[in-house]
């Protein structure tokens, strides 16, 4: 057999390997057990405005900005409603088990930030950031957008 | 009307924002050297690049049309495609690799020879640009996902436009990588012409093509069905 041969032969084995590894992966997976998918992943106040970044395991470099952005966003413009727990910044992995019905509770279908309300430990209202994806290309621009929300938001929080 | 063409033209710009950003580079250099692969005859690079729009325009009007319609719902589609389409990448790739550099030797009829074996590879090198097109679409990165579903699907909705944004997205898509590759194709032409080495230029073309194919699609089955994370440059 050519060395040429003998390259291509472990190449289309390598192909075929990383297939049935995927499959018996799918496989072997175990569904998420029934009742987790409510539990946060994180204890949150009963009145507070919450920002959540959903990821995923797979990152990229505009995820990345989006995150950092969207936390600076929070924590630089609004520090002392982060510190006495009226806004809460938080980062949910939705390929974490129990976490996955948040694609269905916010209809998500990429990467996003949401922010939402809560009172009396329920939460009232939420909003999907959709235009994060348009406004990341300026952090200035991204800023100010998720800020107007969140003030927004913590107006709505106060009840005022 | 007015509105229309504003909402046309966004999803155009949408399109391109996805092309140039950095997650789908990986396949964007794969499917460059693939359109540009054969530097000595520029109509074929052309229709290439022509037939790869299509593909990625064919791909996106259909997910528009299944998510859009209700079929199935955005979140399910969007997770589906961006589970399963990278992971199917890898694998497809490497045998489009070992192909495009008859690494193994296949053999499709013993009585096609000559002209005719040239034919059909013109004919099956614009086949594979389609397919290249479909499948590249389909493998949703974070980015593409991101744009498509979040931004691209509402603006449809708004609209109500499940053909004209779409398309025009796909088109969005493809245009730098197509630009490129008639660009680079129409370089090496003249460098091979002025060289007198046109024959060499595009004997090379395909081999390079080949190799990219491979690495992609080792870098995928490593990263996307192997989950070694570290191998993204931004981790």
């Amino acid at each position: 057999m050519k060395p040429k041969t003998i390259v291509g032969v472990v190449l289309l084995v390598f192909a075929a390997a990383s297939l049935v590894y995927l499959v018996a992966a799918e496989l072997s997976k175990t569904d998420e057990p029934a009742g987790a998918g409510g539990a946060p992943p994180t204890d949150l106040p009963d009145d507070a405005v919450v920002v959540t970044y959903f990821l995923s395991n797979f990152r990229c470099p505009t995820c990345l900005k989006i995150e950092a952005y969207s936390k600076e966003a929070v924590e630089t413009g609004f520090a002392d409603a982060v510190k006495d727990g009226r806004l809460v910044w938080r980062a949910v992995n939705t390929d974490e088990p129990g976490n996955k019905h948040f694609l269905d509770d916010y209809q998500l279908a990429a990467k996003a930030v949401v922010v939402s309300v809560r009172r009396g430990g329920k939460e009232v209202k939420w909003k999907n950031m959709e235009d994060i994806w348009f406004q990341v290309g300026v952090k200035d621009d991204f800023l100010a957008y998720i800020r107007t929300e969140v003030a927004a938001a913590l107006g709505e929080e106060k009840g005022t | 009307m007015e509105t229309l063409l504003l909402g046309t033209v966004s999803a155009l710009w949408l399109g391109i924002l996805t092309s140039i950003s950095p997650c789908p580079m990986a396949t964007n250099i794969a499917a460059i050297s693939f359109i540009g692969k054969r530097v000595g005859r520029p109509l074929l690079v052309i229709l290439s690049g022509l037939l790869y729009t299509l593909g990625r325009t064919v791909a996106y009007v259909a997910v528009a049309v299944v998510a859009v319609g209700g079929l199935l719902a955005i979140p399910a589609v969007s997770d589906f495609l961006q589970t399963y389409m990278n992971r199917l990448l890898g694998p497809v790739l490497i045998v489009a690799g070992v192909v495009l550099l008859e690494l193994v030797p296949i053999r499709f009829s013993t009585s096609v020879g000559g002209e005719r074996a040239e034919k059909l590879a013109e004919k099956g090198g614009l086949l594979g640009a389609g397919l290249l097109g479909i499948l590249f679409a389909l493998s949703f990165c974070p980015i593409s996902a991101g744009l498509f579903f979040a931004s691209l699907l509402p603006l449809a909705l708004k609209h109500e436009s499940r053909l004209l944004l779409p398309t025009a997205f796909g088109v969005g898509t493809a245009l730098p990588v197509v630009v490129f590759a008639v660009v680079i194709a129409l370089s090496a032409r003249s460098v091979g012409k002025m060289y007198g080495a046109l024959a060499k230029v595009e004997w090379w073309a395909r081999r390079i093509t080949g190799v990219l194919f491979l690495l992609v699609g080792v870098y995928y089955c490593l990263l996307y069905i192997f989950g070694i994370t570290a191998l993204q440059p931004w981790n």
